[in-house]
């Protein structure tokens, strides 16, 4: 006798409880705490940050811990909470040239103004396992405060962007009009062809693999037409300030830390354009550095419509780019596969049947004919 | 004085919430108000797909997020929903659907079809004939009836504008010039009162049929892909066909074996590796409710080598 | 201009505009659903300036937020105006052709169809939404309807309306899938007629 084998409610709920047992691990071994999340695991909460676009360490660092570490679980988690959320407003732009500075660098010019900062960096370690890490407080440094001094840094460090754009060498885009409504992924439909902000959007909360993936194969030459150049990419804390309707004048409401990236990209003119270079944008919630750089290849390659150059490459498809970068929705829809198809299988099943049978009659009809020509 | 002032946008519907922290059906006032834009849009203009701001939801896209959005924009206290999936009550995203609006919403929900109001959907049409004032929702993964011919959004837009539907035609052609037939068995695309190319979602072309003229209301929810459309009562659903190439559905020689019904849809169970096979009904509701008034099926002789073919022969079942 | 609102003066909204707004939305989707079908809001809206009725205000809050537009064809400092803005936060434009919706208190005034919002051949749902209030709206011995949403036919009858009015609307069919979706309100009922909807008679 058969009996149908669904998956119930109870089902599922043992799949949670053995799912909240496999997170717990070994109960031999302490509990993660949060706060070790957002100390010691830092740049995974920039990351969920960024591509949840939220920023909430706390509870990006909760959504690691419910996720086992599954930062695109996390990302999703964080996401959905943020649709929940209610609205107040928008707060005013970032002023990232005031950024308070943690990290500096351009490799366009050997020196700027306010100087290159290497600030906290993997560029330089030798990718060797610290094994010292393996026992708690043998591989924690002192305190390295003494011997580098915040002093030493200074705060408003122009960008080096701003420079090239007062020679009239780098686009102006930057200057466009403040007061203009900015369009919001989260709220709107994704239209093509879409604004600059739109894309911008999508990239910063775009999969950091998928991004960085494009970038790369614009650098390998599918797509970019000359070899850009690192601008400058900075790390450190912004303020951010929103206008309440009632007071009419900004209030700062707080500091967050933000990688920015500028890319430089040579751009020889077309028509009207004169010669100069073009900027590519990236920009991240906490330190995300691949992230924004990648971010700002891609956003480059993606202007190449408009600015009249030729573009047939995955990277400067609009169309393509934007509409797979999102990992909760890629890995959502890749998911479904999991879910029950039996009905459409099926429905496959009886015309491929079909198919076959008739495919076998007429085979044996033909090698009977065959037949008969070689009598 | 001041209390009884509620401006609209301040009413996250904190009040009536059922779980804790979080909106009345989750979604915020001022999200539903856009998606219930949309509907009304999407009823006006039958089989068009309205784009709109779908939200990220505690679900996975991909696994309902449309058709769970315009669910949460409808339901209320006097619903009583029912959600399917492959047809069964008793699957696990069906369930799981389910209980995500027995706690942010409260619903009443139920296995049959006749006392729903609401039905949500994935991959199928119940079998017992849908009544005027009850809604279908389903879920939608591709709403483009045109993308895998025409992967580009721009490019399908400008089609559907001019209803020029031409490489669609050409596509159910090429199909029957190398295989002898359509080869479309699910998301079998319809044109939708005499205007706009519609996929009906992935449900077996065996349903297609039954969105003709249907009394109750059709809504479709792509989330992922943020599109949402609609076929009012009674309108006109033709599934695409060719005059020496008519439409046809699918058929089994046999009957379902629990409950004898000869004209569901069918499930075909595996029964052992020697390829001996067995059909039930893939409603669930259908089936329990026939075994219920005393059908039965030939549950113990299975089917030993499926045999199954497009026919517009009746079954003889019990 | 923006003209301040008396807020000492203003009535309330929905009493529980979760609940509110949803029952209206069904009676909206009802209607529209099945064109000239009649249907009654169950109004937990209170006293709307006049001349609005309870169904349009209904409808207004249900529908309208900051991110539609209004035009009505009351004056810009009327009352109605600023307990709209007030209650729905949305704003309230001067030129129809503007709006996402439009809220009519005079049919026989009103301006022709075409002065409203079509929408465009690759998005025809940027079309506007009329809201008219007629003096009566009945079920019998009108304008015969068919279409989707309709089994056979449905006729209503809505008091008020112009010849030009139904000219207009006849023109605007040749338009489909373009044209403007149209909720009549009397009292507390409202019956739409989509652009889907053949009218004859």
């Amino acid at each position: 006798m058969y009996v149908a084998v669904k998956g119930g409610e109870e089902a599922i709920a043992n799949a949670h409880k053995l799912l909240a047992e496999k997170r717990r691990g070994d109960r031999s071994v302490p509990e993660l705490e949060i706060s070790q999340i957002k100390e010691q695991l830092g740049l995974s909460v920039d990351r969920v940050m960024t591509e949840g676009s939220l920023y909430d360490r706390e509870l990006a660092a909760i959504a690691i811990k419910q996720a086992q570490g599954d930062l695109v679980e996390a990302i999703f988690l964080l996401r959905a909470y943020r649709t929940t959320l209610p609205r107040f407003g928008f707060s005013e732009p970032i002023e990232t040239a005031t950024m308070e500075i943690q990290r500096r660098i351009s490799s366009s010019f050997k020196d700027i103004p306010g100087g290159q900062v290497l600030g906290p960096t993997y560029d330089y370690t030798h990718r060797l396992i610290d094994f010292a890490l393996r026992v708690p407080e043998n591989g924690n440094p002192g305190t390295c405060r003494e011997e580098v001094s915040d002093e030493a840094i200074q705060n408003d460090m122009p960008r080096v962007a701003d420079l090239l754009a007062a020679e009239g060498l780098l686009d102006d885009e930057a200057a466009n009009d403040k007061n203009r409504s900015v369009a919001d992924l989260t709220r709107d439909p994704l239209e093509l062809p879409a604004g600059r902000e739109m894309r911008l959007q999508n990239l910063a909360r775009g999969d950091e693999g998928f991004i960085l993936s494009l970038a790369y194969s614009l650098l390998r030459g599918f797509g970019s037409s000359g070899h850009p150049f690192l601008g400058e990419i900075r790390f450190g804390e912004v303020t951010v300030e929103f206008v309440p309707q009632e007071l009419g004048f900004p209030i700062d409401v707080g500091g967050i830390p933000v990688t920015e990236c500028i890319m430089f990209n040579r751009f020889m003119g077309s028509g009207e354009t004169p010669p100069r270079f073009i900027k590519g944008y990236g920009l991240t919630f906490g330190h995300c550095e691949r992230k924004a750089m990648a971010m700002a290849l891609v956003d480059y390659a993606l202007r190449s419509g408009e600015l009249g150059e030729k573009f047939e490459y995955p990277a400067q498809d609009e169309e393509f780019v934007l509409f797979h970068s999102d990992n909760v929705q890629a890995s959502g829809f890749v998911e479904h596969l999991k879910l029950p198809h039996y009905v459409d299988f099926q429905a496959d099943l009886v015309l491929m049947r079909n198919c076959l049978a008739e495919f076998k009659n007429d085979s044996r009809n033909n090698k009977g004919i065959e037949d008969e020509e070689a009598i | 004085m001041k209390k009884q002032f509620n401006r609209q946008s301040e009413t996250g519907g904190g009040r009536s919430s059922v779980m804790e922290g979080y909106n009345f059906a989750y979604l915020d006032e001022q999200t539903k108000r856009m998606i219930r834009r949309t509907i009304l849009k999407a009823v006006a203009i039958p089989g068009y797909q309205v784009p709109f701001g779908s939200r990220e939801m505690p679900l996975p896209y991909g696994w309902g997020t449309g058709g769970i959005q315009i669910t949460a924009s409808l339901i209320g206290s006097e619903d009583i929903l029912k959600v399917i999936d492959q047809g069964a009550d008793d699957t696990t995203n069906a369930v799981s659907i389910r209980r995500f609006f027995s706690r942010t919403a409260g619903a009443l929900t139920t296995t049959r079809t006749r006392e729903a109001t609401i039905i949500q959907t994935r991959h199928r049409i119940p079998e017992t004939h849908l009544t005027k004032d009850q809604i279908i929702v389903y879920q939608v993964p591709i709403p483009e009836p045109l993308r895998f011919i025409e992967p580009r959004a721009k490019e399908v837009c400008r089609m559907h504008a001019l209803k020029e539907y031409g490489i669609m035609f050409v596509k159910l052609y090429e199909d029957i010039s190398r295989h002898g037939r359509i080869a479309k068995a699910f998301d079998y695309p319809v044109l939708v009162n005499d205007r706009y190319v519609m996929s009906p979602s992935p449900i077996p072309k065996f349903d297609n049929p039954k969105m003709d003229r249907m009394p109750a209301l059709q809504l479709f929810g792509a989330g992922r892909e943020k599109r949402i459309y609609a076929v009012p009562p009674y309108t006109k659903v033709k599934s695409l066909d060719f005059e020496d190439y008519p439409f046809e559905v699918e058929r089994w020689p046999h009957c379902c074996a629990l409950c004898g019904s000869g004209n569901s849809y069918l499930d075909e169970i595996i029964m052992d590796d020697r390829g001996s096979k067995m059909f039930i009904c893939s409603d669930t509701n259908h089936c329990n409710e026939r075994v219920a008034r005393g059908h039965k099926g030939n549950q113990e002789e299975p089917v030993e080598k499926a045999q199954i073919s497009i026919g517009t022969g009746a079954r003889k079942c019990a | 201009m923006v003209f301040p609102i008396d807020l000492n003066r203003l009535t309330p909204g929905f009493s529980d505009p979760v609940q509110g707004s949803r029952q209206t939305f069904r009676a909206i989707l009802d209607a529209m659903a099945h064109p000239g079908r009649i249907v009654a809001t169950d109004n937990n809206v209170l006293s709307p300036p006049r001349p609005l009725n309870l169904a349009s205000v209904a409808v207004c809050l249900t529908l309208l937020d900051f991110e539609t537009t209004l035009w009505t064809d009351l004056k810009p400092n009327a009352k109605g105006n600023g307990w709209l803005r007030f209650h729905c936060g949305c704003s309230i434009v001067q030129d129809p052709s503007e709006a996402v919706f439009a809220l009519i208190t005079r049919s026989d005034t009103m301006p022709a169809l075409n002065k409203f919002k079509p929408g465009n051949d690759e998005s025809p749902e940027f079309s506007t939404t009329l809201i008219i209030q007629t003096g009566r709206l009945r079920s019998t011995d009108g304008k015969r309807l068919t279409g989707p949403g309709i089994e056979t036919f449905s006729t209503l009858k809505a008091q008020g309306l112009t010849k030009r009015f139904w000219q207009d609307r006849q023109s605007q069919s040749a338009m489909f899938p373009l044209g403007v979706d149209i909720i009549f309100t009397c009292e507390n009922r409202l019956a739409a007629l989509p652009r889907t909807s053949s009218v004859e008679g």
